[in-house]
């Protein structure tokens, strides 16, 4: 009787999960009315979609993507010593309006926030590509004064930013059952 | 309105199995020490205890009959395996490899496998280039066997494939095989007859082909060949197998414990500043190894089926299943160093990654010098000239139009509605690669009668064996791979080619800097693969997935060379 009534409650929890969370199958194309046809199939399922925090002059049409491919390895995979996947991003942005002062500069920092790494500034055709080297990150596009300042940390405000598709695994632990702690301790590496 | 409602029972049945988590492993160690009686029970697969599991999951069983090798026999009366021998063979010379059954200890239980000729791994053969050795084989497993010598250009006859270049060696029979050498390097033997058993029981063993050419590769001050493998283990032995139809055929079959050479305390002992040789060879059932020398410089030498371009010094080595690398490794500081397989695995209940690290094997580093220095050779990274020229005569094809294509995938049915929609939340995201297997009891449950892998040819809708490709020797083909990410459970596959060489000339569209010969290509998830293939022995031949579940599910194809 104990038993049914705890696999009652499994059997609600696997039927409803995929619906309230929308996870039965990775969407094919996300809704933004970004173009995410790559060169060769299969990279847009790892393709970050970049939203704007429409915080930035200029910047509250913007969309844009970042493409995720392999870095150079004489292995196909680029994996480094940690095990870690070692990826190549060629940031684009559409939509955007030159901001009059000031140059916008891609980032990407861990989901803790807990390291960043500055890709470099956009080029006039707000394109720039560089190497990251962490399983689970957010690609973060900021306005700062000059393309040469602060390597180590953003200053200015943030314009658009994105998750990469590994953030979509997130935790169950801090939701209904596992609400043992809080979520935040889990799920963002 | 219907969310509102959805979202009042999700929280119900969250709220209703609360209590149910500590109780869910309270039947997790069924069955016990079966290895004397006649016949196998289900246990569950080891994992992590605090993983919460869905009620009723415990009494699932993975419906098909369970196999362990040597039952009704008594273990101590049987023989106990030795390390392998090393045999110098030169053209012409004759070997006899026979299969049987052994006694082995493995984290420090005594368990039932197989050998070839009592040994763990088989004999090493060593072989000149261009060398034809006549094995004598003899089959005294409990199934029909084969060996397929994996990545040698061999005579199509002897390519060890039942029902296509031969009949499967019937327990007490006995085949005879011719095997040529065409290539330097390092290769490896194995059966092609229920693999995820007969190999995860032992049956591989390594080649290793001498160049026969002055300078061939640097100056080393010893070379050492190793195998890599895993084996899933509980408390009372052996993991069963599934009988005839694999389980685990979503994942692969991770094991638990780490092997190198057929034992888990490999050790190597070398003096301060040795150049060592390593030949490495990945023949798990599907786990790929990210191996880190640690303490140590490491130049990367060649692969599968021949050196690299260009010589380059790396900081670890992704291998996947069937593949090989060799690797110079010098050690220039005493102490004592591990070899690890050092990987981001998965945990899907907490959505993260976290850093997991195995100890493959230890390296003492003695303070005394060594006697013939070749440091200065190892930092010396070398053009191969000889491999530059031999692809050049195939850069012409290098931009020609895809010839053939294959997707990926999967097709899963007849699994119970609770885990095919778990599933779905553990795909949630999908990793280019799995490293662990993040979903034991799913995997385990999941079997050949329920999931089907899938060659598909996009042109015509065909499917594994009943694609039908043929080509004439000479031809250079263009093979197209994508790993579908919109699968139920995609995953990576090593891909094998047998009897031909290939170059991956590109993936996701970035071309391949530095390219090398290879049998076997990893396939991660959601990339194309463009691979070069050079058609040059004649016969009838397979391609397939390396993961040995996923080839006994189906993941497998047929085509011809004809003269």
């Amino acid at each position: 009787m104990k038993h049914s009534k705890y696999l009652t409650g499994w059997i609600v929890l696997a039927l409803t999960a995929p619906v309230l969370f929308g996870f039965t199958k990775p969407d094919k194309t996300p809704d933004t009315g970004v173009s995410f046809e790559c060169i060769e199939p299969g990279n847009e399922y790892y393709t970050l979609e970049l939203v704007t925090t429409k915080k930035v002059p200029g910047t509250g049409q913007a969309y844009g993507k970042s493409v995720m491919k392999f870095a150079n390895s004489p292995f196909g995979i680029s994996i480094t010593k940690d095990g870690s996947y070692q990826h190549k991003l060629e940031i684009q942005l559409e939509k955007v309006n030159k901001p009059k002062t000031g140059v916008l500069v891609a980032w990407v920092t861990t989901p803790t926030l807990s390291k960043t790494k500055k890709i470099g500034a956009l080029d006039d055709d707000f394109h720039v590509s560089g190497t990251v080297e962490w399983n689970k990150y957010i690609v973060v596009i900021t306005l700062e004064e000059s393309a040469e300042g602060n390597s180590n940390m953003w200053e200015g405000p943030i314009a658009m930013r994105g998750l990469s598709k590994s953030g979509r695994m997130h935790t169950m632990a801090g939701h209904g059952p596992f609400d043992q702690e809080p979520c935040a301790k889990y799920g963002y590496e | 309105m219907r969310g509102n409602l959805l979202k009042a029972l999700l929280l119900i049945g969250l709220v209703l199995n609360a209590p149910a988590i500590l109780a869910q492993h309270e039947h997790h160690m069924m069955g016990g020490d079966m290895s004397n009686s006649d016949s196998a029970t289900w246990r569950m697969p080891p994992m992590d205890m605090s993983m919460p599991m869905m009620p009723g999951m415990d009494k699932e069983l993975p419906p098909v009959e369970p196999f362990l090798a040597g039952l009704g026999m008594d273990k101590m009366m049987m023989p106990e395996a030795k390390p392998r021998e090393i045999m110098e063979l030169a053209d012409g010379d004759t070997v006899h490899l026979q299969a049987s059954i052994v006694r082995r200890k493995l984290n420090g239980q005594d368990v039932v496998m197989y050998g070839y000729n009592g040994q763990y791994p088989g004999p090493l053969l060593k072989a000149p280039k261009d060398a034809t050795i006549i094995v004598e084989f003899n089959n005294k497993i409990e199934f029909p066997t084969t060996i397929h010598w994996h990545g040698v250009r061999l005579d199509n006859r002897f390519d060890g494939i039942p029902g296509m270049t031969q009949a499967p060696v019937e327990i007490g029979e006995s085949f005879t095989y011719e095997v040529y050498f065409r290539d330097a390097g390092v290769y490896w033997y194995h059966p092609h007859v229920l693999e995820y058993i007969q190999q995860d029981l032992g049956l591989y063993g390594n080649m290793l082909v001498d160049p026969q050419e002055e300078g061939y590769y640097n100056p080393v001050n010893r070379e050492e060949v190793i195998i890599l493998d895993d084996i899933l283990m509980d408390s009372n032995g052996l993991l069963p197998w599934g009988d005839h139809s694999p389980t685990h055929a979503l994942m692969g079959r991770f094991g638990n414990v780490m092997l190198v050479n057929g034992s888990t305390d490999y050790t190597l002992d070398v003096k301060k500043g040795e150049v060592v040789r390593f030949y490495i060879t990945n023949v798990a059932n599907t786990r790929t190894f990210n191996t880190v020398f640690e303490g140590a410089k490491v130049k990367l030498v060649g692969s599968d089926v021949s050196k690299f371009e260009r010589e380059d010094f790396i900081d670890n080595i992704p291998i996947s299943v069937a593949e090989r690398y060799i690797v110079e490794v010098m050690y220039d500081k005493p102490g004592i160093y591990p070899i690890t397989n050092s990987i981001q695995a998965i945990n899907h209940f907490r959505g993260e990654f976290y850093p997991h690290t195995d100890t493959l094997g230890m390296v003492t580093v003695s303070g005394d010098e060594v006697q013939e220095s070749y440091a200065e050779e190892f930092n010396t990274l070398r053009e191969n000239e000889d491999v530059v020229a031999d692809i050049e005569a195939f850069k012409p094809y290098f931009d020609k139009p895809v010839d053939i294509s294959l997707n990926l995938t999967v097709e899963v049915s007849g699994l119970p509605i609770g885990i095919m929609q778990m599933m779905a939340i553990d795909t949630m995201y999908v990793p280019h690669m799995e490293w662990n297997d993040s979903m034991p009891m799913m995997n385990w449950l999941s079997t050949g009668k329920q999931v089907v892998w899938e060659l598909l040819e996009p042109s015509t809708g065909k499917k594994n064996m009943d694609i039908d490709w043929n080509f004439k020797v000479g031809d250079v083909v263009k093979l197209r791979l994508f790993n579908d990410p919109q699968t139920l459970h995609p995953m990576n596959h090593p891909f094998h080619i047998h009897g031909q060489r290939h170059l991956v000339l590109s993936i996701d569209g970035v071309e391949n800097p530095n390219l090398v010969w290879k049998d076997t290509s990893i396939i991660p998830v959601g990339s194309t693969v463009d691979l070069l293939i050079e058609m040059s022995n004649p016969g009838d031949w397979m391609m397939h997935c390396h993961i040995g579940e996923h080839l006994d599910s189906g993941m497998m194809l047929g085509f011809s060379v004809e003269e």
